[in-house]
């Protein structure tokens, strides 16, 4: 019997569908279950509790200001991850001697995973033992060490060494569209008077503008998600005020094994980042 | 399978050490069907009735013949092995779970155990962060374990789960719990008062350690609170003297184990509950406090104390114990509550920069200090083989059949880790030990060590399953009300909801 092309294709799908399936949607269907019962490992019972999750979420105030920590951590990283990507990928541009060194040291930061990021973070802040605070104490800039991690600023502090730990990727997405830009262009574009400013607003951004906004978008997504740095460089503190919605889900899910409950965050969480996400590309194709 | 039960004169009468002997005059090794033998005899004995077994593992000969007696029967059993090198016990090898720590000293001693009984141990280690949830997911999934490490609230919560059971059935359970403090009993026993597994060990978390030298520049060396009161109104004085900049560095990291195991000390202490059960939850695990009870009092005194600057407002950001370690071995402070197992750290020149023999320990003299800090050796209901896996279990968390304390005397010498058997810090090569690193302030250490042991916190709410999901609510709630982002009364009712419905879910109150 011979096979039509789409039967083929068919089984050939057949394997890859499974692994999908098995991995991906049948986990992301099992928690969307989870969401919807209550479930007591030491009762031993599941209980369908339909929506009641999603509304205990949103009434519970460590959520909401958790929820709250989340968007201010991923409106502030993404803020740092694109500035820093353009800039470094501006000069990574430059035909320099050191360019190709540069390229080297800059993407260093990212081959590092998000544990190491928050130790170097904490070597690097804490008031007792921190680099930061020896250097200003030692140049005499400040009289006595400071409390960086402190209420206020620790979520600045965890969005600045997040974008510090992710902007590499960034600024290689960048550098690759950069490195497409004919060079006639900016020639022309300097013989017709334009200054540096107007060069990169009409020659370069139309360039990069896509691998600006993919940057944007996987920051987002990253960030949103991210859950090692504030969990090993603050442990969500001082009190709450560094615990994102995905750590507060973390500790509901696995530490306190609140299975619906957690499931119900993390959907809630997902939904969120769609949102930003279909937002992004809709700006994406907005030009179009 | 073999099985054990009952009591088990067997072990007292083989004698080992004649068994080993007898094997290596003759070139061999005898042993595993000795012991495989008391299973087997065992195994006989619970299913009822005397049996007679002769088992001939090779040809060769050497033949051990074994007389037993057991309540009014008596049984001959013959083993006859011959082994030419290290004996083996057949079957599949015996899982250990365990966390990450000193994991080198931990394989020693069960190499240890494996040579001794020609067995073979998988150890499989998870993370420590997560290590609860993670092994709660192995026993979901079926594995097979032999024997895991638990804490004590989580291993109370294990045998609730059936995952794991209690040790009471143990042969030799009268004379282990002969040999271990009281207040450890208490502590490692289940709600219904089962021992819930083996000592691996205890310490205690917030007993405060004083830096001398800091004392000294405040002009009051030698001095000692007696109480947490005490503590605070010396570091008024010590900073009104300019010693210290934040005279207290509080076990208050953001961690479940960090200021919220510093306040069930603390609870403890100042009010002197050692179990907690009526300042905080009651023998049926009712919540008994709210924001005008003890609660709400001691969360004011931390509040206060933080506003004046007595402590350092960092440790609030402190994510775990290293964050802690690397601050109170900075030589700042002149007060920092840490775990027992730190104050060897803070003693060690090469780890510390206290001045060497400036770090004290606080005696007990008007109130207990601390909390129980714990580890134990835990017996799940599917193992490999019982008889094996309690063997294990009893040689790691007990004694060797030579009576060795091979463990507890090894941590207390190499980590200052307490033993729930009160001959350990007795013990010459531990009390040497100590001299080691302590010169001649060890005596009065030990006796710290011991009086700690008898006064510490023990909380009944940990042997409630309620208790791991408390202690994750409940850090940054403290924390947030210790640095003044929510009031007293906001806290302390919101503790108290979270209590209510924790109980309710657990208790079915």
């Amino acid at each position: 019997m011979r096979l039509s092309d789409t039967g083929l294709a068919l089984i050939l799908l057949v394997p890859l569908i499974a692994l999908v399936f098995s991995i991906n949607i049948y986990p992301i269907a099992y928690s969307f279950w989870l969401s919807l019962n209550d479930v007591s490992l030491i009762r031993q019972t599941v209980e369908y509790v339909g929506l009641q999750q999603y509304g205990k979420a949103l009434s519970d105030s460590l959520f909401i200001s958790s929820l709250q920590v989340s968007a201010r951590f991923v409106v502030e990283s993404v803020a740092l991850i694109m500035l820093a990507s353009v800039g470094m990928a501006l000069i990574l541009n430059e035909k320099t001697a050191i360019a190709p060194a540069l390229k080297v040291l800059v993407i260093l930061p990212w081959a590092l995973s998000e544990f190491a990021v928050a130790i170097a973070g904490r070597f690097f802040l804490d008031r007792n033992y921190g680099f930061l605070n020896a250097l200003l104490v030692g140049l005499g800039i400040v009289d006595s060490p400071l409390y960086f991690l402190n209420p206020i600023n620790a979520v600045d502090w965890l969005a600045i060494f997040y974008a510090w730990n992710i902007a590499p990727i960034g600024a290689y997405f960048i550098l690759s569209a950069l490195q497409t830009i004919p060079e006639d262009l900016y020639k022309q574009a300097k013989t017709d008077g334009a200054s540096a400013l107007q060069r990169f607003r009409i020659v370069t951004f139309p360039f990069i503008r896509y691998a600006i906004l993919i940057t944007a978008v996987l920051a987002t997504i990253l960030a949103a998600s991210s859950i090692v740095l504030s969990f090993a460089l603050t442990g969500g503190g001082p009190g709450f005020a560094s615990t994102p919605a995905t750590l507060y889900g973390f500790r509901v899910f696995f530490n306190a094994q609140d299975f619906g409950y957690g499931a119900a965050m993390s959907w809630l969480i997902l939904v969120m980042v769609m949102v930003a996400s279909v937002f992004y590309f809709r700006l994406l194709t907005w030009r179009r | 399978m073999e099985k054990d039960s009952g009591e088990n004169p067997f072990n007292r009468r083989v004698s080992r050490r004649k068994a080993v002997s007898t094997a290596v005059a003759a070139g061999a090794v005898v042993g595993v069907g000795i012991i495989a033998g008391v299973g087997g005899y065992l195994a006989g004995s619970a299913t009822g009735g005397v049996r007679t077994e002769t088992k001939t593992v090779t040809a060769g000969a050497q033949t051990v013949t074994t007389t037993v007696t057991a309540g009014a029967e008596t049984v001959t059993r013959t083993v006859t092995q011959t082994v030419t090198g290290t004996p083996t016990v057949s079957g599949p090898p015996l899982q250990f779970v365990h966390w990450h720590y000193r994991d080198d000293i931990v394989t020693s001693y069960v190499k240890k155990f494996e040579q001794y009984y020609g067995e073979k141990v998988v150890e499989t280690h998870l993370a420590n962060e997560n290590y609860n949830p993670l092994l709660e997911a192995k026993f979901q999934a079926g594995d097979v374990i032999d024997m895991c490490y638990a804490n004590f609230f989580e291993a109370a919560r294990l045998v609730q789960l059936g995952f794991t059971r209690d040790v009471e059935s143990f042969p030799e359970i009268k004379q282990i719990k002969a040999e271990m403090y009281p207040s450890i009993i208490e502590a490692y026993s289940t709600a219904d008062g089962k021992l819930a597994g083996l000592t691996y060990f205890w310490s205690a978390r917030s007993c405060p350690v004083v830096d001398d030298s800091i004392l000294e520049k405040a002009g009051m060396g030698g001095e000692r609170p007696g109480t947490w009161d005490e503590l605070w109104d010396m570091a008024r004085d010590v900073k009104k003297a300019g010693a210290a900049e934040h005279p207290v560095m509080p076990h208050w990291f953001n961690a479940n184990y960090g200021i919220t195991w510093d306040f069930l000390a603390e609870m403890s202490n100042v009010y002197n509950d050692p179990d907690l059960t009526k300042t905080l939850f009651n023998k049926k695990f009712q919540p008994v406090f709210d924001k005008n009870t003890e609660v709400g009092e001691l969360l004011t005194t931390w509040q206060q104390v933080f506003r004046e600057g007595l402590v350092d407002p960092t440790v609030l950001a402190q994510a775990g114990d290293s964050d802690h370690v690397s601050a109170i071995v900075t030589g700042k402070f002149a007060f920092t509550p840490t775990a027992l197992y730190y104050f060897k750290v803070q003693n060690d020149p090469s780890q510390s920069r206290i001045p060497l023999g400036k770090a004290n320990l606080v005696p007990v003299t008007k109130s207990g200090w601390g909390v129980i800090d714990t580890g134990l050796y835990c017996w799940p209901k599917k193992t490999t083989d019982d008889f094996r896996s309690q063997r294990l279990i009893k040689f790691l968390g007990w004694r060797t059949p030579e009576g060795e304390r091979l463990t507890s005397t090894a941590w207390a010498i190499s980590d200052a880790l307490g033993s729930g058997y009160t001959d350990t810090l007795r013990h010459p090569d531990v009390q040497k030990g100590f001299r080691d690193w302590l010169g001649d302030r060890a005596p009065a250490t030990l006796k710290i060590f011991d009086d700690i042991a008898n006064t510490m916190g023990r909380p009944f709410v940990f042997k409630s399953p309620l208790y791991t999901e408390w202690a994750d609510i409940s850090f940054p709630i403290l924390s947030a009300v210790t640095a003044g982002t929510t009031s007293v009364a906001d806290g302390v009712t919101r503790l108290r909801e979270e209590s209510d419905r924790l109980y309710k879910k657990f208790h079915g109150g």
